[in-house]
Order: C-alpha cells, then structure tokens, then sequence
C-alpha cells in the first residue's frame, strides 16, 4: 500500500519546489510601458559618424551597428526596470507617474535642451526576478528601441541585466550595488556608492552611535559576496567587535528569521549590519519586535531606505538607518526646489514621494548626461562623454565621478534614519563622503560642459586622492555633524552648484 | 406482483452490454443468477442496486419503478448490494465497517443495534474480531464483513455478487448456508454465482450468456441435471 | 487494535520523539530553537491538517490549500477596515469556505474521474489563479495587518517571547486536531469521509453521497487553510499576495509527510518538528558548513528522506 504513494509524492515535491520558487515572485501586473508609438531602433539621422569630443581616454567605446537606436532628432527612448511585484515593496503608480516627472519638467521649462528632443521612458517590471529582469531588458531594447538601459533596484536583477546589456553594447547605469559581476562590465555605470564602498561609511556610522556588538546578516547571494567581505574587513580594521555573522536565504521561513534574532539577541548585539531586501529587513525587524529586542538595523541600500518599508514596517523598523543614494523628501526642498512644484504640475494628483525623488535624481543626472555628449547622440560617444567628464552633480545624489578604468561613479550617501512617529525616513545626514573603490581618481583633467561643478567635484576627488576614503570621510563627518547642520561642510559645491542650477 | 420486476432492461459502458433482459424475483425467495464471465452478471446486478443508469427497461422494485435511482434512495427503500470483491473499508474496524451500512438508519440506534447482533449471530467470527481492521480479515471474514455491512440497512432485497469467489468449497458452503438463514429470516436474496453448489439453495435459476438470458425457471427443474450439462457445463 | 488507539499509540510515538529531540537541544543549548520552532510550526501543523484531511478524504494533494488562507487573509485585511475585528475574521473564514466550495464545484468535481496528477495540476492551477485574485484585489504590495490579540510579552518560555495571538494558534491547532481525530474516529460523517477515500462504490453503496462528502471536505478543509491563515500571517510580520502558497506550502507538506499524510495529529506533531528543525538547521553550529539558508536545505532532505525510507510517515499507518 505505502508503494502506492510513493513515487507520486517525491515527484510531488519536486514540483512543489518548482513552482514556490516561483512563488516569491509571482507575476500578474501587467508590465505598464504606457508610452507608445515609435518603436523600432529607427536609424537616427547623422550615421555613425563617430563622436567627436568622447574619444579623450584609454580605451574609447567604438560605435557598433546600434549606435544610434533610441534616438531621433527630437527623442530619446530609455528603458528603466524595477520590481515593483514581488517581494518588492515599491509601488508601482510611484513608479508610473514618477518615471516622467523630470523630463515633462524640463520639457516644460527649458524646452530648447536636450537639442530639443523630448525623453520617452519605458517602464517594466522586473518581478524581483533575475531571469524576468533579463527579458525584459531585451524587450526594451529590441521591441521598444530603448538607448540605453536603467535599474531601478534590487542587485541580483541590476546585475542580470547589466550583463546582459554589456553583451550587446548598450549602456547600463544604475545606482551603486555590488561590483562583483558588475566591475568588468564595459557599458556598466553606478551613479552612486557601491554597497562595499558605503562599508567606511557604515563603520564610521556605527562608532559614532556608540554601538558595540555588531551583528551581520546578509542574504545568501552571491551579489552581496563583495560588500559583505568589504565590510568585515573594515570593521575588523576599525576594531568592531562582530558577535554574529548570519546568512539568510532569500526567502527565508519565518521559524529561520525567529532563529536569526534569538541569536541576535542571544549575543546582546546591538548593531546589526543588514545586507537585505526590505521584506528580509522587515521580517527581522518585526520578529525583533515581538521579542522586545530593538537593536540598530544598518546598511547599505537603496530600497530599504524607502518610505514603503516604514509605511509598511513600522513600529518595528523605527530603529532602521540606512546609507542611500538620494536623500528623503524630508530635505528635497533646500536641495532642489524645482522637485515639488514639478510634481504638482505633472504628478496627476499623486503626492510627490521618494521613489519619484530618486527617479527624479537619477534623471536628472542623465539629462547632464545627454547634455555633456552634446547634439551627436550615440550610445559609444555617450559613454566616452561620461567617463571623460570630471563629475555630474545634481545636488541630489552626490557627485558622479566616472572615468574609463573606473564605473562605479558614487562619492557619497545620504543617512537615512527611520523615523516611525511620522512613519517616514528623514535624512539624518546629507552628502556624507567617502567610500573610494579601486580605481581611484584618476580624474580627466579639465573639462566638463555640462557640470561646471568645480567646487563640488574638488570635495570628492581629495577625498579619493587622499587615500584611506574612511579617514578622511572621517575628518569630514566629525567636523559636519557637530556643526549640527549638516551641510554646512559640504555646502560649497552644493549651494553653488545649487544656484547654478536654478538660476 | 413480484419484489423485483425487471422488463427490457439495456445497460451499456458506451457500448451495449444488457441486450434487454426480463426476469421477476418474488418476495421470499433466493434467486441464483449464473452466467460466464463477461456475460452480464455483475452489470446486472449494480444497475438494480443504482450505481448504472439503464439506457432502456424497467426495474420495478415494490411496485415503484426504480431505474435510474441513486443507491441512497434505494438503500433506504430497501435494496441493498454486497458487491463483487468486497469492498469492505479495509482501514475501518468490523465495528465501523458496520456502522456505515446503517448510515441509512443511523438516527436509530436501538434499531441499529439490533440489527449489530444480528450480524453478529449470523458471523459469530466477525464479534471476534469487532474492533479489528477490515483489511487485515482473511478473505472469507471480509465475505462475511460484507454481507454483514450490507444487512446493517435491513434490506428488503439483498443483492450478492459472487461471494464464493476465492473461498475454499467448505467456506463457501458455510457462506451459503448463512444466506440461506437470512433468506429464511425474510429477506429475498439474489445471488450473482459460478459456483453451481449454491443451487440446493435456490428457489429460481437465471442464466446469462452475453447480455441476454438464455434459462430462467423455478422450483426443481432448475436442480436436474440437464439444466446443469446443457447451460452451465458441469458434469458431474 | 481499534483506529483511536492506534491514533493514540502513533501520538505518544510522535511525542516521544518530540521530547528526546527537546532534551537534545536543552542539552546542546539551543533550547531557544525548541520554542521557536514550535510557535512558527503550528502555522504549518495548521496548514498540513487540510492537506491532511483532503489527501485522506480524495487523495488529493491540495496545492491550494494555501490560498485557503491567503485569500482569508486578505478578506480580513479589507474588512478590518470596515466592522470590528471579530466580525471581519468570521467573514474572511466564510469567504475561505466559499472559496473552497467553488474549487469543488467548479473544478473537482467535473474531474472526479480523472487521475490524482491531472487533479493536482488542477489545484495548482487555482492556486495561481487565486493569487492573480489576491493581486488584483490587493495589489502587489506588501501589508500588514493587526493581531486579534496585540499582547506580545505576556509569557517567556526558556528567553522566548510568546505573544498572545501564537498561543491561540497553539491553541487552535491542538483543540483541532484533537477534535478532528475524534470527528474521523467517532462520528458517523468522519467515519464515511475515510470510508469513502478508500472504497468509493462501497460508500455509495451503503446509501452515502460521495459528492456530498466531497463538498464537506473540501469545505472543512478551507475553513481549515482560512484559520492557519487568519491567526499565523498577522503575527508574522506581512503578507503579500500568495503569501501561505510560497511561504507555508513546502514545510506544510513536509510536516504532513512526517506524519503520515493521513494522520491528523501527525500533521500537527510534524508541522512543530518542521519548525524546530528550520530554527536548529539556522543557529546551530553544527550547520555552518552549508552555504546560505541551512533551514529550508535541511527541511527538503528531511522531505526526501522520509518519503524514501519511511512514506507512511512517523505516525502514519501503513495503508
Ligand atoms: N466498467 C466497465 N467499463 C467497460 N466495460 C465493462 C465494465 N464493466 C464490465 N464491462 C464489460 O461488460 C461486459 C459484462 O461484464 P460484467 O457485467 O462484469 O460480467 P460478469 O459479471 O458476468 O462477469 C464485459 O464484456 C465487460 O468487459
Ligand atoms: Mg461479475
């Protein structure tokens, strides 16, 4: 009798596996791409003739076949993914509406840059789902004729298909996450602080709040390898004494997140260095909670500093404090007073937020971007602009410093602290610098149209320069937060470049 | 009016297997239906008891025409089968095994509970084992489980589809015997047999050869042995 | 020896087992995993009692038995807003139990005579369908939704805290599978659901409704899913849509492969050795070697192991 029932089990199982694999993923939400017409990588006027001003540094990017796709004399096509279904808690109407914002805006207000081309976005849903986010990357470019490509978050789905855009030579950029898998990646771009360069600046974070037992959690993939590594060896290096060190799978069960903060708890940490999606984060968050044990949470990231995780974590996540990209809401008005007013223009009723915020910012530096390349738009001189130009400051995200041997562009972070009374972020600290990956500055020499931002760019370049990015950061940080203000060091390039701007 | 009248009766599996047979059993008799494998028997016997709709016929069960009825209805009106292969509910005790056959009745417990007895002094073997599992009886127990489950209903007409199979000659006739006690006790049986040493007990004879009945008689003719050389081939 | 004895020597089995692996981990120092391990594995024992109860009744493996929940969960969620908590959790266990009286109507019963494969990938199916439902409804997102009971710290059990919302899905999960062994021992309609999922015609033939039956089960099954769901999600954090399918289903099955897959208090036994398991495989040293998250690996090759060398489960009988 049991003979009957074997075998169909243990196939059983196999399916069962198959299919809760992707479970944690489900589709279901249409992809959105509400723009439409023009598809086709329709060849752009000029040809190929090759770009004029990129070809400055070592290895020049040659113009292939595609050069051009994407661009027409009087638009640009891109394609951005995200997850916004999934373990994902990014909503997806911020994603819709925000996409746009920042082009519509300087549609409206300087309808003259760009050389007059208008920007199209193309929005898909990655699904937090590396082979999903692949695909659709590849619909983006060949059914929608996008020019290059954007990743909205999450590591493991930004590396897929960077790699894959890599392949067929269409640029990539995306905020800082790892650089393994990322590094060697010819058309790949970070606009901000891989997670490995924020560990001096987690570090330092972690001394000044005085914290003492450090714990790490950090999900099992192999994204995260290097900024794990990375912040061991600092940690070690500044003399943090770490008590824990905890892998998690991704979709961990709820009895190994409990396991998780009874060991943490079990060892009084008191820090605990997250290296996590935001479901993970809250997950832990919550089971900590529920045994009234409350340690700081800190890490790097760039969703798990999102308003959606204290909306939908909060009370537990109060103790969140997260290194970020862009700054929160809480700050956007002295730092670009055209965001919020943009919004209630274009917004379509929605509330201005901070996934529009880092859309917004990330636009905007492309827009420097496209500017700097000037009217000769093409995917090889774009990226030879970008790596030969000194730094693009949108006084959002910190300067983006690029050079031929060195993508990965961050300078800085903004300190985000949970702040669950108001069930928000709030920017602790803004345009904390530091993190120096590698290549170092090996800065082009002069130039830069577009950015003019010499003051900035100076900041971040010493910073580099000098070395031992913690130290110096350090020097920097003590000095900016006993001012109280925070930007009072930095402020310099950024009220500079500030006026720049608007004025 | 006999108990059980059935006229023109064709059943098929999508192809036809009843050709449209006719035969009537009376009120406190044992009929025995005989017939090859493959003839019909079994297909028979499952339509009166409901679990076939007739594609044509009657069966007039009482006088109510009860083709095309599901068992629960007929349960309660008084039909019951002890089908071929047992069937008993092999994880179930005796015990249990028992009281489903009186779900019919099952509000009535003194009733129920004498009809447990009954059971009981028909197959003194199955009070031994009460509590044990069905699936761990021995074939003839199971027989007797069955017929027992079957009685729990107190039927008016007791269907029974080869319960000699598999039993040695002696099980088999005690198997019989025990029928025949019921028969005497008022219920009209018909029995679905290869087994020719039933036919001591028979009141009438029904014989099938593929979908047709071919020899329906009564009293002792069916007992002579020509009956037995020309249709059932048994020489003796 | 009679069904409920049997039961019940399967029980003390279960539990005998249950109490060595607790000296051993008192022993080596993970007493902690031993609570947590129980507190998150009764929302599995939970959900393994109606993959239990269905694979008895029809020997069907439910791959919607986790939506049972979901879909609970989410009603709930949308009620909450609406009518006092009490009334929204009994609305969402009848909008469990209506989704489980569709899923029989529509989709088990015109497949009854089909093979228990085709019937699998049926209910895989609905439970698809069920979390496009839950999407649509809900969106994507993720949320979180109050406790019945918000009390968080009222027992420490060995530096455990045990709120008071997973004492009563403790509680729940005992008080049912004590009561449904005794329903399938004692009671006339427990008694023709077993009869039924091994002899069919039989059960027909002794004047019982075989659909009907089915209907019941399928019914009491997802009021089941709808409790695991309703009482285990809001003290576990948050919910996004197919949140029991991708998150409970597997460690479900394994604890009702553990137990047998027909015994009730097996699945509840297995349901808290699959937690237990989870927690140790996650803090104890001795599973450092394995790469990443040592708790699901070394729940599957408990599944597999036990499906290979003993199928009829810890407690389960061998039929
Ligand atoms: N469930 C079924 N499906 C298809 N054909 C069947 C089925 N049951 C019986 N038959 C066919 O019907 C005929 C009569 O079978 P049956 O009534 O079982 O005969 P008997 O009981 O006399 O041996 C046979 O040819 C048999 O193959
Ligand atoms: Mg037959």
């Amino acid at each position: 009798m049991p003979r009957r029932h074997r075998n169909p089990l243990l196939a059983l199982v196999l399916g069962l596996c198959l299919v809760a694999a992707s479970c944690g993923q489900k589709s279901g939400v249409a992809n959105t791409d509400v723009a439409a017409g023009a598809a086709g990588g329709g060849a752009a006027p000029a040809g190929g003739a090759p770009a004029e001003g990129g070809a400055a540094a070592a290895v020049a990017h040659e113009p292939g076949p595609d050069d051009t796709a994407g661009v027409t004399d009087d638009e640009i096509v891109i394609g951005i993914h995200a997850p916004v279904t999934g373990a994902s808690p990014i909503p997806q109407t911020s994603f819709d509406v925000g996409k746009d914002i920042y082009w519509r805006h300087l549609a409206d207000s300087a309808p003259d840059q760009l050389f007059g081309r208008t920007v199209r976005v193309v929005f898909r849903d990655d699904e937090f789902n590396p082979n999903r986010a692949v695909a659709v990357c590849r619909e983006m470019v060949e059914a929608e004729g996008a020019f290059l490509l954007i990743g909205g978050g999450g590591a493991d789905q930004i590396t897929a298909c960077a790699q894959y855009a890599d392949g067929i030579g269409v640029p990539y950029l995306s905020a800082g996450v790892n650089e393994e898998g990322l590094a060697d990646l010819a058309t790949y771009y970070a606009t901000s602080l891989t997670y490995a360069e924020q560990a001096p600046l987690i570090v330092e974070q972690i001394q000044e709040q005085g914290l003492e037992r450090i714990g790490v959690v950090v999900i099992d993939t192999p994204s995260f390898e290097d900024a794990h590594t990375a912040f061991l060896e600092t940690a070690e290096e500044a003399g943090l004494e770490i008590v824990v060190d905890q892998a998690l799978s991704k979709t961990a069960a709820e009895a190994e997140v409990l396991a998780v903060v009874q060991e943490l708890k079990g060892a009084d940490v008191d820090g605990v260095f997250l290296l996590a999606s935001p479901v993970t984060f809250i997950g832990l968050a919550g089971g900590a909670r529920n045994q009234s044990y409350d340690p700081v949470w800190i890490g790097p990231g760039v969703t798990s500093g999102l308003n959606a995780v204290t909306n939908f974590g909060c009370p537990a996540v109060e103790n969140g404090t997260f290194f970020s990209p862009f700054p929160q809401i809480d700050v956007i008005e002295e730092l670009d007073p055209d965001f919020v007013p943009a919004y209630e223009q274009f917004g379509e009723g929605k509330p201005a937020d901070d996934i529009g915020l880092a859309l917004w910012a990330l636009n905007k530096t492309l827009a420097l971007m496209f500017e700097a390349t000037g009217e000769e738009l093409g995917r090889a001189a774009f990226m030879n602009t970008i790596e030969s130009t000194e730094a693009f400051d949108t006084n959002i995200y910190p300067p983006v410093v690029i050079t031929p041997e060195d993508h990965f562009g961050g300078t800085g972070a903004h300190l985000l602290e949970a702040d669950c009374d108001a069930k928000a972020y709030t920017t602790a600290e803004q345009f904390v610098e530091g993190g120096e990956s590698a290549g170092g500055a090996t800065g082009g020499g002069t130039e830069g149209g577009a950015t003019e931002g010499g003051a900035t760019d100076g900041g971040a370049t010493e910073g580099g320069g000098t070395e031992g990015g913690a130290t110096e950061g350090g020097a920097t940080d003590g000095g900016e937060t006993d001012g109280g203000e925070t930007e009072g060091g930095e402020t310099e390039g950024g009220a500079t470049e500030g006026g720049g701007t608007e004025g | 009016m006999a108990l059980l009248e059935v006229d023109g009766l064709r059943v098929g599996y999508g192809f036809p297997v009843l050709m449209g047979i006719s035969f009537e059993v009376e009120e406190g008799e044992t009929a025995v239906l005989f017939g090859l494998n493959g003839a019909g028997k079994t297909t028979t016997v499952t339509t009166i008891a409901g679990l076939l709709k007739p594609d044509a016929g009657s069966i007039r069960f009482n006088g109510q025409d009860i083709a095309g009825k599901r068992p629960p209805e007929l349960v309660s009106a008084g039909v019951a089968l002890v089908p071929e292969g047992r069937r008993v509910f092999p994880n179930l005790t005796v015990a249990n095994n028992l009281r489903l056959g009186a779900w019919s009745r099952r509000g009535n417990h003194k009733e129920v509970e004498a009809s447990r007895a009954l059971v009981f002094d028909y197959f003194p073997r199955l009070a031994e084992r009460v509590d044990q599992a069905a699936g761990t009886l021995s074939g003839g127990e199971q027989q007797m489980l069955a017929i027992g489950r079957a009685l729990m209903s107190k039927p008016k007409l007791l269907l029974v589809d080869e319960a000699s199979l598999g039993l040695s000659p002696s099980l088999a006739k005690v198997v019989f015997q025990v029928m025949a006690q019921i028969n005497e006790d008022g219920v009209t049986v018909l029995i679905v047999e290869q087994n020719v040493g039933v036919l001591p007990y028979a009141d009438r004879a029904l014989i099938m050869e593929k979908g047709t009945l071919i020899y329906s008689g009564v009293g002792e003719e069916i007992r002579e042995a020509n009956l037995r050389e020309s249709y059932l081939g048994v020489h003796e | 020896m009679p069904d409920v004895l049997r039961d019940r020597a399967g029980v003390a089995l279960g539990a005998g087992a249950l109490a060595l692996i607790a000296v051993v981990l008192i022993a080596t120092g993970e007493k902690e995993s031993l609570v947590i391990g129980v507190i998150s594995g009764a929302a599995y024992g939970l959900l393994a009692l109606g993959l239990v109860l269905i694979y008895k009744s029809s020997g069907v493996f439910n791959f919607a038995q986790g939506e049972f929940g979901t879909i609970a969960v989410y009603v709930l969620y949308l009620l909450h807003f609406e009518v006092p908590y009490g009334l929204a959790l009994l609305g969402a266990l009848v909008a469990a139990v209506v989704f489980g009286l569709l899923l029989e109507r529509l989709v088990i019963r015109p497949l009854y005579d089909s093979s228990r494969v085709i019937l699998l990938v049926a209910t895989a199916g609905v439970a698809l369908l069920a979390i496009s439902v839950e999407i649509w409804f809900g969106d994507a997102q993720g949320k979180t939704i109050d406790r019945a009971f918000p009390t968080l710290d009222r027992f420490s059990i060995l530096g455990v805290q045990v709120s008071d919302q997973r004492l009563l899905l403790l509680g729940v999960l005992a008080t049912l599978a004590v009561v449904l062994a005794l329903f399938f021992n004692r009671t006339n309609l427990g008694l023709a659901v077993i009869g039924a999922s091994q002899e069919p015609t039989a059960t027909e033939l002794v004047g019982i409704s075989v659909r009907r039956l089915s209907t019941f089960t399928w019914a009491l099954a997802a009021l089941l899913g709808g409790l695991a769901g309703v009482i285990a999600v809001p003290d576990s954090g948050g919910f996004t849509p197919g949140i029991l399918t991708s998150a409970f289903l597997i460690p479900a099955f394994t604890a009702a492969v553990l137990g047998g897959m027909t015994s009730l208090p097996g699945a509840f036994l297995g349901g808290v050795i699959v937690g237990v398991i989870q927690a140790v495989a996650t803090s104890a040293p001795l599973f450092d070697f394995i790469p990443g998250s040592a708790g699901t690996l070394v729940v599957f090759v408990v599944l597999v192991g036990v499906l290979a060398i003993r199928p009829q489960g810890l407690l389960g009988r061998a039929a």
